[in-house]
């Protein structure tokens, strides 16, 4: 019986060691753990980082002493920088410890790499594991090397296309079409907002033009209109102008010479309207007094 | 039909008109203007008073006018001596010794005096001027007892107003009386001017004026063509104003902006032109709308006889009298071009 109950203190004190054991690897707990989003595809000097999110009531100081030596190699990955940061404090910390390692292989085809497994013992009872997390190499280089001077071309400025001929063009369109519309306006218009387009002519045939499009009945229209064109050529004439006088009025005006027997039907249809018995129809006589004091108009505009 | 009638008879008589004008045209050169005139005036009925210097052919133009028109021409010198009782009958010694008594140049050809012919009237005394004027008004006259009618007489007289002794100036009253006063001038064509001195057929007037065919027109039956043609010839409103126009700047220059250089205008008319002389202006301008083949008068019509109508029935203020053949020249002119027509709508 005593033999046996030394054995069983000792069962015992195993027991509560054991448990104590395991109440401490219990104490550390783990909430995230990150390793590269990428495996393939990675190149020498690339830097790779693995972080862990953990909760642990051992201080800061502690943990920082037991992280691994920066520049330790292993299988041609070098551990770079190893930081801790405390996320959070209180009765248990929350620390995030962060790992960088680059690849320093010169390996001319693509292997499968790992970052190293890492066991951090950070207390006498608490330690930090990082499993090893395997990737692709892929090297920089083909396999053999050539000549880059065969493939240099030489650098030759673009030919670049020259403005100053498009804007000379575009200046002489601009002043072409500036002279055509006020070209159209010198033909056309009938406003005398112009100063060229205040000829007694003008004037004369806007009025005409007028009475002929009135609406309103008016049977003295036909005089008015003719009223217009007598007094527009007796300004011209400098006194009134009579049929026999138009000999005269072109010889004193030769840029009428070419309307002279315009002119001279213009008193025909004068004297028949106002002076004859046989009147003829107002209608008819207005348009043919407005295309005689258009083409009057024009000539006195030098069109 | 019967405006058919009426077409062909103005027809005829233009026709004869132009022949007229034609046959003196060969005889007279260089008065084409006095010839279409005076034609005018035969067409309206109305008395001439032709005025030119010496020796321009006035009375040639006169006899060659008178042999177309047909009819008994009279002639009578103006001189300081002249009385009315000349016109009427002359006095002289038969061949029994005995004092006669004969008929004057007025009454010596009775109703078929067509033309009268007043040699520088302006030399007669206004005595003379008196009787003339009332027969030409009136163209009757009552001497022995008996009243003559002159129905077809025209009077042609001229003036001479180059020279002033002995003569007396024809009041406006008695220029009122002649409905032309036409100018007769040296033609100033060259060529018209060799022709007259060096062709040998102008030598001899009578046997000149013997060329025209005789009665191209027949006197007698003027008269009622004339009044036929006065009232054929319309008149549209239009002209009516204008011609009232017109005679209103006679009357008021200054009013229609009529200026004459050297002339103060608003002192110048002392009386416009004359309801007769108006009507007598109108008369002539519808014969020559006739004439032109048209039916209704136009202002070219007025325009061919206004100078010749109005301008010796222009009284000046006497400041001005001394210049009134220039002056009314100038100012007719200034009116025909300055008077619009039409004037108002």
């Amino acid at each position: 019986m005593m033999t046996l109950l030394p054995k069983l203190l000792l069962l015992i004190a195993l027991l509560f060691q054991s448990a104590f054991i395991y109440a401490e690897d219990n104490a550390i707990a783990i909430s995230n753990l990150t390793n590269p989003a990428r495996s393939t595809g990675i190149q020498i000097g690339d830097v790779l980082q693995r972080s862990m999110t953990f909760e642990t009531a051992t201080p800061q100081n502690m943990i920082s002493k037991a992280l691994p030596a920066k520049g330790t190699r292993n299988d041609e990955v070098e551990l770079i920088a190893a930081s801790i940061v405390r996320l959070k404090e209180g009765s248990k910390n929350q620390y995030k410890l962060e790992l960088n390692y680059q690849v320093f292989t010169n390996a001319t085809r693509s292997k499968v790499m790992a970052l190293p497994a890492q066991t951090i013992k950070i207390s006498s009872t608490e330690q930090l594991v990082f499993p090893a997390w395997r990737f692709w190499f892929s090297p920089l280089v083909e396999t053999s090397i050539v000549n880059a001077k065969s493939n240099v071309q030489p650098q030759v400025k673009a030919p670049t296309i020259d403005l100053n001929q498009h804007a000379l063009g575009l200046k002489v369109f601009s002043v072409m079409l500036i002279l055509s519309i006020i070209g159209l306006i010198y033909v056309n218009a009938d406003t005398q907002w112009l100063p060229f387009c205040k000829g007694n002519f003008a004037r004369a045939h806007k009025q005409i033009k007028r009475i002929s499009r009135s609406k309103v009945t008016d049977i003295n229209r036909l005089k008015k209109a003719l009223f217009s064109l007598h007094a527009s050529f007796n300004k011209t004439y400098g006194r009134n102008l009579f049929a026999n006088d138009v000999d005269d009025f072109v010889s004193q005006h030769p840029k009428f010479k070419p309307l002279q027997q315009q002119i001279l039907e213009f008193f025909s249809l004068s004297n028949q309207s106002l002076f004859s018995r046989h009147r003829q129809d107002d209608r008819e006589m207005l348009l043919k007094l407005l295309s005689i004091s258009k083409s009057l108009r024009d000539c006195e505009r030098g069109v | 039909m019967k405006t058919a009638t009426i077409d062909n008879q103005l027809a005829d008589w233009r026709d004869k008109a132009l022949k007229l004008e034609s046959e003196v045209k060969k005889v007279i050169v260089g008065q084409d203007k006095a010839i279409k005139l005076m034609n005018i005036a035969i067409f309206a009925r109305g008395h001439v008073l032709l005025e030119g210097g010496v020796g321009v052919g006035k009375t040639t133009l006169l006899q060659a006018i008178t042999r177309g028109i047909g009819g008994a021409y009279e002639r009578i010198e103006g001189t300081v001596d002249l009385m009315p009782n000349d016109l009427i009958y002359h006095t002289f010694l038969g061949s029994d010794g005995r004092p006669q008594i004969d008929e004057g140049p007025l009454l010596r050809a009775g109703e078929n005096l067509s033309v009268f012919f007043f040699n520088e009237i302006n030399r007669a005394r206004p005595q003379v001027h008196a009787l003339m004027l009332r027969v030409m008004a009136e163209r009757h006259i009552t001497a022995f007892r008996k009243e003559y009618r002159l129905p077809h007489m025209l009077v042609f007289a001229d003036r001479n107003q180059v020279e002033k002794n002995e003569t007396f100036e024809i009041p406006s009253a008695a220029r009122d009386r002649f409905m032309m006063e036409i100018p007769i001038e040296i033609p100033e064509d060259r060529e018209i001017r060799k022709s007259l001195i060096f062709n040998t057929r102008f030598q001899h007037a009578e046997k000149l004026t013997q060329q025209v065919e005789s009665e191209i027109l027949h006197f007698d039956q003027l008269n009622d063509f004339s009044d036929h043609l006065q009232n054929h010839i319309q008149t549209s409103d239009v002209i009516e104003e204008y011609a009232l126009d017109l005679w209103d700047a006679t009357q008021n220059p200054v009013k229609y902006g009529i200026k004459l250089d050297t002339v103060d205008v608003s002192k110048l008319i002392q009386a416009g032109a004359s309801p007769r002389g108006m009507a007598m202006l109108l008369k002539a301008a519808r014969v020559h709308a006739w004439m032109m083949q048209r039916e209704d008068l136009y202002p070219e019509d007025i325009h061919a006889v206004f100078h010749e109508i109005i301008s010796h029935r222009l009284a000046f203020n006497s400041m001005y009298e001394s210049r009134r053949t220039a002056l009314a020249r100038e100012l007719s002119g200034h009116i025909l071009s300055q008077v619009t027509v039409p004037a108002r709508v």
